[in-house]
């Protein structure tokens, strides 16, 4: 009886030294990742292509942002490829049924951003897998319409975002990806307003 | 005391100046579309042109410019399709509006097009602006 009682406290002891060893391994090695940066071989590449798995580069030019953040969310670059973005580009002036011409200047500007930080010019986190999504014979012009995003997506239903009153539309992925500013896509940063989940 | 006075008069001179800065890009626009052979400017015809229906061939089949910008220009606007918030167009309640020549330039260009179907007309742009400013 006794010795039960000792087996089930060292098994016990045993788990609890197995959690904290693979709590304290893992938070040193995001640390050690995090200051590596984001390229990297062997296991420290291996552990960093997880950590980064579900982001994507934030948007980090202000003139982008400006321009078109100014009317959706500005849709970090790394989501399409080149050849998508130079195609939506091709026609702002009916930009998904709106006008959202630039003059030449911001054109440049927003061109060089999105050509330079598309999704086939970045080899880690989510942008390989979107590309890899993508048919190389197709264009898609929504990050939306992509097998990927689909995919991702498959659990989330239309009356939980595009007939939901507080979001209406699958595009508007701020709503949800609390932190798509940091380039964060992750489940553990998504908040559903008004029911789905617990947000 | 003597400290305090001219802090104060600083800063009203900041204000001043400010609304001047303000008053200017206005001022440079209206001057530009008079220069272009429109004028005297009319801020009922520029109120009609922002709150009327205009036809569109594709949806929405009717639009105006208050769909988004609300009839209530003092307040915040909202995006028809894509929900994003405009700030109010009064410049009463938001100073910064009118401010930047490239910016209404920008955004007269493309809602005109859009809503109205056409670019404005330089009496239409006058009206608008002459109607706008004075919210």
């Amino acid at each position: 009886m006794t010795e039960l009682r000792n087996d089930a406290r060292g098994s016990r002891a045993f788990s609890t030294a197995v959690v904290l060893l693979v709590v304290l391994g893992g938070s040193a090695l995001t640390a050690y990742a995090a200051n590596q940066g984001t390229t990297g071989s062997g296991i420290m590449g291996w552990f960093d292509r997880w950590r980064t798995s579900n982001q994507v580069l934030p948007v980090a030019d202000a003139r982008y942002a400006n321009e078109c953040g100014s009317c959706h969310v500005a849709y970090p670059a790394g989501l399409l490829p080149a050849r998508s973005w130079r195609a939506v580009l091709a026609k702002l002036d009916d930009h998904f049924g709106d006008n959202a011409e630039l003059d030449p200047q911001a054109m440049s500007a927003v061109r060089s951003y999105l050509l330079a930080h598309a999704a086939d010019r970045i080899e880690t986190g989510l942008a390989k897998r979107i590309i890899d999504s993508i048919p190389s014979a197709k264009t898609p012009e929504r990050f939306t319409s992509t097998a990927f995003f689909r995919e991702r997506h498959r659990e989330i239903s239309a009356s939980m975002v595009a007939k939901n009153p507080k979001i209406g539309s699958f595009s508007r992925c701020d709503a949800c990806h609390r932190e798509i500013a940091q380039g964060n896509f992750d489940e553990d940063s998504v908040k559903i307003p008004g029911g789905g989940n617990d947000g | 005391m003597k400290k305090t006075l001219s802090c104060v008069v600083v800063l009203l001179g900041l204000g001043l100046g400010a609304s001047a800065v303000r008053a200017a890009a206005v001022d440079d626009l209206l001057a530009a579309y008079t220069k272009a052979g429109a004028g005297p400017f009319d801020a009922a015809a520029g109120k009609k042109l922002f709150t009327e229906v205009h036809k569109a061939k594709r949806k929405p089949i009717e639009r105006r410019c208050v769909m988004c910008h609300t009839t209530n220009l003092r307040a915040t606007g909202k995006h028809f399709r894509t929900g994003k918030r405009i700030k109010p167009m009064a410049p009463s309640v938001n100073p910064r509006r009118f401010t930047k020549v490239r910016k209404f330039k920008k955004w007269l260009r493309r809602n005109c097009k859009w809503t109205i179907g056409r670019l404005c007309t330089a009496q239409e742009k006058g009206d608008l602006l002459t109607f706008l400013r004075a919210q």
